[in-house]
């Protein structure tokens, strides 16, 4: 007995020694969820040989782990889901070199070289095929607010995008009017939902009418079940309800491998990786030539529908904060 | 211990007037308080009610297969609460079992009754083990009295039973009320705001690091305050008994015409807290579109092992001294030290590893997120429970036969290694499988202070099926039920015969 | 006139037997001692009249109506425990009033009153059994049951927890009361002191099966078995030829009862000998036991019979040494046990 108690003591040890090993693998913080962001990380290792190891988590909470953790930080690189939480922590990150921005389209392009835009997304509504008709669908974000809409539309404050379009929002049509608009949502009994995913699950499970999501939710479902009782849409051209916008990546200046993590940044804008992020996720490719998804049909051109607010104007996550924390949705 | 609670106050601190009162002090903060309480006290009424009649099932009427019930009634404990309010989830919906096989789309369960049906179906085996115990070592003589005094069986039960077991209810509802105060992975996926919920959303959404702060302050002054009203409703209980007693047991009654609703009651509760957790898990994986990834699923479950086996060791090494020192020399400073492990056990899992990020960040960056800091607080958080066993162990031991062994020419410590080790093995043991199974189910620490790259099956499972993934969240759910019960068994039998020795 | 009435009870546990087809009667107003060595069925018995457990075949019959298949609490029959069972969420005085919940307020103070006062526990009423010493919870215990007011009271091991120096006190303290109340009472017991100097009728159990029911000073003086003479107290075995009232033993011709003829065994307590100067049996000293009042001789008879002997140590015996001869008479007539 005491002899195993003994063993299991040393095994204990040598568990807790080796322990740190692998210190020198390229960390990564990923804001994207595992689901979408394992399988590109381990082409990355097997082009380049390089390891990584990543921590996911939402694209705020790293954000603030960033921050408490300043030059401590363990973390190489930042995956962003938004363009907002990238400038945010914009004073953390080195510099990206100037060619990497070269082949990028206009549209995915922020006004910052401490982050790049690596893939696009658009806010859409998706909504139940079942219950809404097409002719019925509403023309402007905005008409959700309306008494035809009560009880049938589901958002997610705490997430992200709807945070980054609220931002928008704020910036092109007014903070009044962007608050009216997310208290008129309150009022109108829209129901609050975690992320995007339970929202689109739940338009399929009958508990709303139609949700405000982004784009390349839906294709999940759709890729794996063709006849998922759900289909999405754009608002009337340029309403802001279409925001177009991206997700990025940076370069710690905390990392101690800056070259390697500028490698995963360059290689997330290789032609492999936008074609997985378009084939397999549903995004928007930021650089031409990749093949469109098919499966995305009404908003395949968000370039024709997007409203025109610069991707630098939703840095301001502080106020919108401010506004939902004050209608106690946060 | 203390000391990272401590930042948690310096964090909270560094508020500044204005924010706290738009931020801290507001009416969703008060909701909060006005949620996680009505949830305390709907799961301890639920757990309740289902705990004392299979209490009193198992302890009082005739049953067949007497052995089976007690195991089937402890099980639950196995199932990890997110993967229970996983399984009540997948219940309804569009992929539901329900609709793929009926066509049936219910509305999910979610909210206040989502949240207390999910966490009462896995937390009432604590009060039903307590109960248990209380009822089945009672003085038969007590009920006897009762009952030539002239009150019935009913009346009985209620004027002489009920009332001594005060003291199980006391502790059990303490255990489930903490437990339901520190829950964070089922209350979240049946979107109830709770302080723990808020604390992570907060933690994960906004960058509000002192308003979660303060909400994890506020969830521990709410802990705090279970215990010392635990502690005060004890203290004036007066169930100490009287004469000595005889080890007998009171013969159990047939079930006459209460069989049927008996039967069709326990049919209900085992369905509930097992049938469904294992059929839905079973039908998600008969759905699985591609091949699982078993080496994956494979690789998760021995990262978890790697951190759950070095928590039960450390755990148990711990628990030891600490034991020896509270029961051999009792004084203010072994008082102390007793009271800080248990104090670690209540502090809610998410303060708990929230303040450990602070303080780390703050004194100890080295540590921070590296498997060592993580295996230390989680054996900070979970020490009560390796401790318990091991307590009630040396107290029933005493010091007899060590002195005994003294006098015969042993040393203090050969004494003590030679005798007493070797019959405190078992509780030990058990101490540590009960360490090892809560921390393999354990979602809020490791989430928080796990290294970069680490993946432990609750991890995952909460990850996928946060993301909607039910189906990949599948296998790990299975394998972690499967994990669960086996040292759930392992438990029960280790502690089942270590009190048929002792007996 | 009988009150309760107990006919061929059987009882097993597994495949032990406990009872054995036992039969028993108790008389109104009487109290009534079960005596025998642990495992002879009697707090079975006591169980069993309780309602507690169920026989497999006899009858329970009290004032003439079957009670053996109501429920303990129909059968108005009290029992005090051997731990007393007191209920410890209780004070002294809902204890006592636990049994009375057929009578208004008022009536069941007046009833936990004259209780207290019956059983000299004023003062201790908002007490808390755990406050108690033992003495009182106990007579706490015989108050509950008496105020019941139950037709029939059964005790097990009423004494046993209590101390030595505590018992005889509490012993005649508990049958006062009881004769005061007119109370019937069937006690059981293992301790012989107790069961012959409370009761006024014992029974003594065997193996399941009833071996005496008599007076206490009849079962001791006259024992109906060696295992009866044995059991109450310590006794001389020996072996004879009966004759009428007569038998040939190695103690010479002894008188004995009842007459009996043919091969006999014969109880003699050691009281019934005396060492005589001359004239009587042979018998050689094995040991001697200093007793205080009383000593004890070992001796060996002729034909190597163990026997006993008590003489009162008064300064004018001399003390006889072991391994002396000395001669021996019996001052009593032996009783046929067998």
């Amino acid at each position: 007995m005491t002899s195993s108690l003994r063993l299991s003591l040393l095994a204990l040890a040598g568990l807790i020694a080796a322990a740190p090993a692998h210190a020198d693998d390229l960390t990564v913080y990923s804001g994207r969820g595992e689901a979408f962001m394992a399988p590109i990380l381990k082409v990355f290792e097997e082009q380049t040989g390089i390891k990584t190891k990543a921590r996911y988590g939402t694209t705020a909470e790293l954000a603030a782990l960033l921050r408490e953790e300043g030059a401590k930080s363990p973390a190489d690189v930042f995956i962003a889901q938004d363009a907002g939480a990238l400038g945010a922590t914009a004073d953390l990150m080195e510099p990206l070199p100037a060619g990497l921005f070269e082949g990028q389209m206009a549209a995915y392009r922020g006004g910052n070289d401490s982050w790049i835009g690596t893939s696009g997304r658009a806010r859409t509504l998706v909504y139940s095929s079942e219950r809404v008709a097409a002719d019925k669908l509403p023309q402007s974000v905005y008409d959700l607010v309306k008494p035809e809409w009560k009880g049938k539309v589901g958002f997610a404050p705490k997430n992200a995008s709807f945070q980054a379009f609220v931002t928008a929002m704020r910036v092109k049509d007014g903070e009044d009017k962007a608050r009216a608009f997310v208290k008129g949502l309150v009022d109108n009994g829209a129901r609050t939902y975690a992320n995007n995913v339970s929202q689109v699950q739940a338009v399929a499970d009958g508990e709303v009418d139609v949700a405000l999501v982004n784009s390349y939710y839906l294709t999940r479902f759709k890729l794996r079940d063709a006849k998922f009782p759900v289909s999405q849409t754009f608002f009337a051209k340029g309403d802001i309800g279409n925001l177009l916008f991206v997700s990025g990546a940076g370069v710690l200046k905390a990392s101690d491998d800056k070259s390697d993590a500028t490698k995963l940044v360059e290689f997330m804008l290789s032609p492999v990786a936008q074609q997985y992020f378009s084939a397999s996720v549903g995004e928007y490719p930021v650089i031409k030539g990749v093949i469109a998804n098919d499966t995305l049909g009404p908003v395949a051109k968000p370039e024709d529908f997007a409203p025109d607010v610069k991707l630098e104007a939703l840095n301001d996550t502080e106020g919108t904060k401010k506004l939902l924390t004050e209608l106690n949705l946060l | 211990m203390l000391v990272p609670l401590v930042y948690l106050v310096v964090r909270a601190a560094e508020t500044q007037a204005t924010e706290l009162a738009f931020l801290v002090f507001r009416p969703a903060t008060a909701q909060l308080l006005a949620n996680t309480l009505s949830l305390v006290v709907c799961v301890l009424a639920l757990s309740t009610a289902i705990a004392l009649p299979l209490a009193v099932l198992v302890t009082r009427c005739r049953l067949p297969f007497p052995w089976l019930w007690p195991v089937l009634f402890t099980l639950p404990l196995a199932v990890p609460g997110y993967v229970m309010a996983y399984a009540l989830i997948g219940l309804s919906g569009y992929y539901g079992p329900l609709n793929q096989v009926f066509g049936m789309r219910l509305p999910r369960l979610e909210g206040l009754s989502g949240a207390t049906l999910a966490l009462s179906l896995y937390v009432y085996p604590y009060l039903f083990l307590n109960l248990r115990t209380v009822l089945t070592t009672l003085d038969p003589a007590l009920e006897e009295s009762a009952r030539s005094l002239g009150h019935s069986a009913v009346s009985t039960f209620l004027r002489v039973v009920l009332p001594q077991l005060k003291a199980a209810f006391l502790s059990g509802w303490l255990v489930i009320a903490l437990y339901t105060l520190g829950d964070y992975g089922a209350i979240a996926l049946m979107r109830y705001d709770v302080f723990s919920s808020a604390i992570y959303s907060q933690y994960a959404g906004a960058f509000e690091v002192y308003y979660a702060a303060w909400l994890a302050l506020m969830l521990i002054a709410l802990a705090g305050l279970f215990l010392a009203a635990e502690a005060r409703a004890a203290r004036r209980l007066h169930l100490a008994r009287t004469g000595t007693g005889t080890a007998r047991v009171l013969p159990r009654a047939p079930l006459g015409r209460m069989a049927l609703p008996a039967a069709l009651f326990i049919a209900l509760v085992v369905s509930a807290s097992l049938g469904l957790p294992v059929s839905v898990i079973l039908f998600w994986l008969s759905r699985a579109p591609e091949a699982i990834d078993w080496p994956a699923v494979a690789a998760t479950a021995l990262q978890t092992v790697t951190i759950a086996g070095p928590v039960a060791l450390l755990a148990m090494a711990a628990a030891l001294p600490v034991a020896l020192v509270t029961t051999r020399f009792p004084g203010r400073a072994a008082f102390l030290a007793e009271r800080m492990v248990y104090l670690g056990y209540a502090v809610p899992a998410l303060p708990f590893a929230l303040a450990m990020v602070f303080f780390s960040l703050a004194v100890i960056p080295f540590f921070y997120q590296s498997m060592t800091l993580l295996i230390a607080t989680l054996t900070l958080h979970f020490l009560a429970l390796a401790l318990g066993p091991v307590r009630s162990r040396l107290l029933q031991l005493g010091p007899r036969t060590e002195e005994a062994a003294r006098s015969l020419g042993h040393g203090a410590f050969a004494a003590f290694r030679r005798v007493t080790l070797p019959q405190l093995m078992r509780a030990l043991v058990a101490g540590g499988l009960l360490v090892f199974m809560v921390v393999a189910k354990e979602l809020p620490i490791t989430l928080l202070l796990s290294p970069t790259g680490t993946q432990t099956l609750a991890m995952t499972v909460f990850a996928r099926s946060s993301e909607g993934a039910l189906v990949d969240a599948a296998p790990y759910a299975g394998l972690m039920i499967l994990f669960s019960s086996l040292f759930v068994g392992l438990v029960l039998t280790r502690s089942g015969r270590a009190a048929g020795k002792t007996s | 006139m009988t009150l309760l009435s107990i006919e061929t009870l059987t009882k097993r546990f597994g495949g032990v037997v406990a009872l054995d087809r036992l039969s028993l009667t108790i008389t109104a107003g009487e109290i009534h001692a079960l005596i025998g060595p642990s495992g002879c069925g009697k707090s079975t018995a006591l169980r069993l009249i309780a309602g507690f457990e169920q026989a497999e075949s006899g009858a329970i019959t009290m004032n003439g109506r079957r009670i053996d298949g109501l429920k303990p609490e129909a059968r108005d029959i009290g029992m005090v425990f051997q731990d007393y069972a007191l209920f410890p969420h209780l004070t002294v005085a809902d204890n006592i009033a636990f049994g009375l919940r057929r009578l208004d307020k008022s009536a069941r103070e007046a009833a936990v009153r004259d209780h207290l006062a019956l059983m000299r526990l004023q003062g201790l009423e908002g007490r808390r059994p755990d406050q108690l010493s033992g003495g009182q919870q106990q007579r706490v215990a015989l108050a509950r049951s008496l105020a019941a007011r139950p037709r029939l009271l059964l005790l097990d091991e009423p004494f046993s927890n209590l101390d030595a120096s505590l018992r005889e006190t509490a012993r005649r303290e508990m049958r006062d009361v009881l004769r005061a109340s007119g109370m019937t009472a069937l006690f059981v017991t293992h301790d012989r002191e107790e069961a012959l100097s409370l009761s006024d009728r014992v029974t003594v159990l065997k193996a399941g099966r009833v071996e005496q029911t008599d007076r206490p000073d009849r079962v001791y003086q006259r024992p109906a078995s060696a295992f009866v003479a044995g059991f109450l107290g310590r006794t001389n075995l020996l072996q004879g030829m009966a004759e009428g009232g007569r038998a040939r033993t190695v103690l010479g011709p002894l008188p004995i009862e009842p007459e009996a003829h043919g091969p006999v065994t014969l109880s003699l307590r050691p009281q019934g000998l005396a060492l005589v100067a001359e004239g009587g049996a042979e018998a050689t000293v094995t040991d001697r036991i200093y007793r205080g009042q009383e000593v004890t001789y070992l001796l060996r008879a002729a034909d190597g019979t163990a026997l006993q002997l008590d003489t009162t140590d008064a300064p004018a015996t001399p003390a006889v040494a072991p391994g002396a001869r000395v001669q021996l008479e019996a001052v009593a007539p032996g009783v046929v046990v067998g």
